[in-house]
């Protein structure tokens, strides 16, 4: 349990205690990419308590042996208004409701530069927090494909926290951020002026400001942290009560009285705090983004309009997929022949070892033959995961699901599960293991 | 002269238009409104999949991908 404080915590060196990163962004923006990277393939996966959300947390690689750094992936999401519980669970985390997960020592936001307004929405509500906060800007690459300049000192001025470009699945930029994890606390220091970056109403500023000051008296939390609480509660909907943080059982009635006194004075606080916060956005990206290339068309363009053309991306589709499977029978051919071969021949082995009588044929005509059966089809299943990763990695997959959403989604499915649902026709074990997560 | 409101399916692939509003339950509306089709937001639909289904639509520098039943409830005002 950590202790109760009502400053914003100094920091005081923990040499036993490991540091926490809390690593967070909008899904496929690349936070996976980069966790892996930071952290190796040493993950530690589990649960947060209670729920089946998963957590997983692995130890920053390359830092000084006496200080441990422990990288957490929070659950992909789109706002600190959650609508799921995956993103109920990353906001409790950053908000530090979860008993678990202690005050982070820093949060890297990974913001996706080729969908630079969408991922400062989520990056502006979490620098608000208050927390010791960099920007990861990743796929710096694709956003200059696509005709887009980041200036990346303005914009590390404007949201008043270090932006590190980066291109995280070829590694670049990577060592800076690492460089920067490894020398925390003293490398990082709190937003320059998190409660100024988005302009609320001044009714909504007051409102806030009251149910400000009954947060921050609950302790254990940033005094900016307090503000951006209090703005997120007066704004959230959805399940009020159960997203009131512990102890703050009067904060309901609290939040009620507030909204009535906004809605009297014919402010929508619904939808107000997200305008503000959009307009706030737009205003960044004007002044740190130049457009080298308006409305250019990119090769990515010139091919999606084959790819996902009525006629021809369909039959693109049919013919990507009949190539991929004769393909998996055709090399997969001799690969099996020949573990057959090896299978039967350790059978017969065996056989000669073993005296005629029940443990022979368990041993033989059970284990050796039933594992040798499933050992069978690893060169198909090998060449079918190889296919499955080739189409992913070029971007072809995102097309296949593009196409078939509509089909799949009439059976509760997402278009991704196209490719692998077509596999149960070669193998139904095969077929129940998704290659990828489905994200919203 | 502002054209009337319509639902943003309505638009033709490549025609521009400005959000209006979002009419929907409410979940849907504020997530919608959270990707940024935020009132006066200029946006263009790219295009709809073979099948009429999901639809690509452009905004803000960047293009989201909706299934159909919620990208209809995007009104948007068409541009000349």
């Amino acid at each position: 349990m950590t202790a109760s404080r009502q400053e914003p915590p100094t920091p005081a060196p923990r040499r036993d205690a490991p540091l926490l990163v809390a690593l967070t962004g909008n899904p496929n923006c690349g936070k996976t990419t980069l966790f892996n990277a930071l952290t190796g393939l040493r993950a530690k996966v589990g649960n947060y308590s209670g729920v089946t959300v998963e957590r997983k947390e692995g130890r920053l690689r390359g830092g000084p042996p006496h200080q441990h750094v422990v990288v957490l992936d929070l659950p992909g999401t789109y706002s600190l208004s959650p609508q799921s519980l995956d993103e109920q669970i990353a906001r409790d985390a950053l908000l530090t409701r979860l008993p678990e997960v202690p005050v982070p020592d820093a949060v890297v936001v990974v913001v996706d530069a080729s969908n630079l307004q969408r991922n400062l929405f989520y990056a502006t509500q979490v620098i608000e927090l208050g927390h010791p906060t960099i920007i990861a800007l990743n796929m710096a690459d694709v956003a200059r494909e696509n005709g887009l300049e980041v200036n990346v000192e303005q914009l590390s001025r404007a949201l008043g926290v270090p932006v590190l470009p980066m291109v995280a699945s070829k590694g670049e930029g990577i060592a800076e951020l690492r460089v920067l994890l490894n020398t925390l606390p003293h490398s990082l220091t709190q937003p320059a002026n998190p409660a100024g970056l988005v302009r609320v109403r001044p009714e909504i500023e007051r409102e806030a400001a009251s149910l400000r000051d009954r947060i921050a008296a609950l302790g254990q939390r940033h005094a900016a942290t307090a503000r951006a609480e209090a703005l997120l509660l007066l704004g959230d909907d959805k399940n009020l009560e159960n997203n009131l943080p512990r102890a703050g059982g009067e904060l309901l009635q609290q939040v009620h009285e507030a909204r009535a006194r906004l809605e009297a004075e014919g402010i929508d606080w619904r939808t107000a705090l997200i305008e503000a916060r959009y307009t706030a956005v737009s205003a960044i990206f004007e002044d740190c983004v130049r457009e080298t290339a308006p409305d250019q068309e990119t090769l990515s363009d010139r091919l999606d309009r084959v790819l996902t053309h009525r006629v021809w991306g369909l039959v693109i589709l049919a013919a990507v997929l009949t190539l991929m499977f004769q393909s998996i029978f055709t090399f997969a051919e001799l690969p099996m022949t020949l573990l057959e071969g090896v299978v039967g021949w350790v059978g017969r082995e065996v056989g000669t070892l073993l005296p005629p009588g029940d443990l022979r044929s368990l041993i033989v005509d059970g284990a050796i033959a039933g594992v040798g059966a499933v050992l069978v089809f690893l060169p198909q299943i090998c060449l079918l995961f190889l296919f499955i990763g080739f189409l992913e990695d070029t971007g072809y997959m995102a097309r296949a699901a593009f196409l078939m959403d509509r089909l799949m989604s009439k059976v509760g499915l997402h278009g991704k599960s196209f490719i692998p649902m077509l596999s149960s026709f070669a193998c139904a074990c095969r077929a129940s293991w998704p290659p990828a997560p489905s994200k919203a | 002269m502002a054209a009337a409101a319509q639902s943003i399916t309505c638009l033709a692939p490549g025609q521009a238009a400005v959000v209006s509003e979002v009419e929907a339950p409410e979940d849907v509306r504020v997530r919608l409104l959270e990707l940024g089709f935020v009132t006066g937001t200029p946006v263009e639909l790219v295009r709809f999949a073979p099948l009429g289904d999901p639809v690509e639509i452009r905004l803000r520098g960047s293009n989201l991908t909706l299934r159909r039943h919620e990208a209809e409830f995007v009104h948007v005002r068409p541009q000349a």
